[in-house]
């Protein structure tokens, strides 16, 4: 079993991750760009190695420093956090390569669900319900695949099988633009990931985006941990999480979540895991599967009861999960807002200094991160820096103690998209729950907004 | 520089935000570019997911006004070429149109083109490519 865990990762993941393995009593070992140095939790580290410069790309996503730093630190495991190589397959095979532990899924299972074809035939194979379409490569013949796209019905999206987090898609309305769409997702797919296969799917007009939270140890324990729904988003990022998704009959969700776990089984899956599925009309679509701890995790953390990093980290080390699904219930509501540093106004990023942070506090309010007063916010990374979640009896308690931190909540010298949440919070839509993916941007472009 | 390796970088590539990524090792280089129409056009590539936008900030900074310095409308990255190993967009001595790119400034992923806003000679480079920028720092003198 390993005992020092090396966090291939910065900002507030890093730090959560830090936070996990001292709660296990484990050694952790930072590694970050030169950007990073002045980190509190690279302080806190037990130890430290920078990697490169600033850029990601000299210093995060570099495999090859990364595995030289575990090697030259005596790292025993890898947490690779999200984003950056989380869901890379072949660091996943490199670091088993090293003797070094990978804390995540097999690299087969990373590359099975990385391919959105594959995925969803394993999904089908497991039962999991797919959103209507082939989940075959495309047949060469036009006639075919008109054919193809009749059975499914009009609107059809294209999607490339190497795409993700909403890239590489085109909605078709009608059979004369399904060729040229085709090429030109084809091409795209090609330039964008390496790979130019595109498969068809039944294009689902007013989705609400609700996941799964898994987790699953090495002896074919396989356990769900309840739903979230993630509608709320913005250019196919998401803005503000909460758990459970709100009008879901039980039964449903039990269903799909029986589901989700014996996919998991069926594929070998380790870890933390997220299934991703679209929602309309009261049935449930699957999209892609997250092999990664996801941003949005605290949500279920604080519904369940369960440190899910903790868990993450224990199954990789070979322990065996020491609950049932018997065990697992959902307490009350939960909801994270996603701090980003940018302007709301226009939409542009915004770092810099941060000269005032004053965070919100009380029962059942929790932040989670890495930034504070005389904290530079980085140009090189995401925006995001910090996460506000909170917890209530119900949605309608928790709605309302979210409320109350967003106003608490000061953050000065650079701008935040705080104002934004304020908003979202005293939306009527949003108060009644079960908006869907379109509802953000729809609300921004006609400034129907409160 | 292998197939597996090379292999890695796109895997590296896909699984991030990033339009773009070079390596090099052993006399190889590996250049992988997102999108279209970086290389051969002058101006940078925007995918769906990350738009390039003409005047970041509130700040109508940029190009012009008599004496005409350009200045960063935000904190970030100057990039004066197209891609790391491309040409400048714009050398001193040339002359610039309005509307053309004269650098990118990188910050979270969205890359914003700073342009000329009339017509003009540029005078002086005062950036360096690569370097960070604070917000109104100067990065060309156009006349």
């Amino acid at each position: 079993m390993f005992q020092s865990v090396l966090i291939a990762n910065r900002g507030e993941v890093a730090l959560r991750i830090q936070r996990a393995c001292h709660g296990l009593g484990l050694k952790t070992i930072v590694v970050y760009s030169e950007a990073d140095r002045e980190a509190a939790y690279v302080r806190r580290a037990d130890q430290a190695l920078c990697i490169g410069p600033a850029a990601a790309s000299e210093s995060y996503l570099n495999q090859a420093a990364i595995i030289m730093a575990a090697k030259v630190t005596g790292a025993e495991a890898i947490h690779p956090g999200y984003g950056f190589l989380s869901e890379n397959a072949l660091l996943a095979e490199r670091v088993a390569e090293a003797g070094v532990v990978f804390i995540g899924p097999s690299a087969a299972c990373i590359r099975v669900m990385g391919d959105k074809v594959a995925a969803k035939r394993a999904m089908r194979a497991a039962g999991v319900p797919c959103v209507p379409g082939p989940d075959s490569s495309l047949p060469d013949a036009p006639d075919q695949i008109h054919n193809l796209a009749r059975e499914i019905g009009y609107p059809i999206i294209v999607k490339a099988a190497g795409g993700g987090g909403g890239r590489g898609m085109r909605v078709v309305e009608q059979e004369s633009a399904l060729l040229g769409a085709l090429s030109v997702t084809r091409e795209e797919a090609r330039r964008s990931f390496g790979n130019a296969e595109v498969y068809i799917e039944k294009f689902l007009g007013h989705p609400r985006h609700v996941e799964i939270q898994v987790l699953a140890d090495s002896y074919g324990n396989a356990l769900w941990l309840g739903s979230r729904d993630c509608s709320l988003q913005r250019r196919h990022q998401k803005v503000l999480e909460e758990a459970p998704a709100p009008g879901i009959p039980d039964a449903l969700l039990a269903e799909v979540g029986s589901r989700c776990v014996e996919a998991c089984r069926q594929i070998g899956y380790l870890g933390l895991g997220t299934f991703e599925f679209l929602v309309e009309d009261g049935a449930f679509y699957f999209i892609e599967m997250n092999t990664r701890l996801q941003v949005e995790h605290p949500v279920t953390e604080m519904t369940t009861g369960i440190d899910v990093v903790q868990q993450q980290i224990r199954v990789a080390r070979g322990e065996r999960l020491t609950f049932a699904q018997a065990d697992i219930r959902c307490r009350g509501h939960a909801f994270e807002c996603r701090i980003n540093a940018e302007d709301t106004e226009r939409f542009v990023p915004s770092p810099g200094m941060i000269t005032r942070w004053d965070l919100p506090g009380g029962y059942g309010v929790r932040v989670d991160s890495h930034a504070g007063a005389g904290y530079r916010v980085s140009p090189y990374y995401d925006s995001m820096i910090a996460k506000l979640i909170v917890h209530g009896d119900t949605r309608e308690d928790a709605l309302g103690r979210l409320r109350i931190a967003l106003d608490e909540m000061q953050v000065e010298g650079i701008a935040t998209n705080l104002p934004l949440h304020r908003r979202l919070v005293r939306d009527e839509a949003v108060i009644a729950g079960c908006v869907d993916i379109h509802h953000l941007e729809k609300q921004l472009r006609e400034g129907t907004l409160v | 520089m292998d197939l597996k390796q090379i292999k890695a970088f796109i895997d590296a590539m896909a699984s991030s935000d990033l339009t773009e990524l070079q390596a090099s090792k052993d006399g190889w280089a590996l250049r992988l570019v997102r999108g279209t129409a970086r290389t051969p056009s002058r101006a940078p590539a925007s995918d769906s997911s990350r738009p390039v936008q003409d005047r970041p900030g509130g700040a109508p900074a940029i190009a012009d006004k008599p004496g005409t310095e350009v200045r960063a409308p935000l904190f970030g990255i100057v990039h004066l070429t197209p891609s790391p190993d491309a040409l400048p967009f714009v050398v001193t001595g040339q002359a610039v149109k309005t509307g053309e790119t004269l650098c990118v400034i990188e910050a979270m992923k969205v890359f914003s083109n700073i342009c000329a806003e009339r017509d003009g000679v540029v005078k002086a480079v005062e950036a360096t490519t690569g370097s960070e920028v604070e917000a109104g720092q100067l990065l060309m003198r156009i006349a």
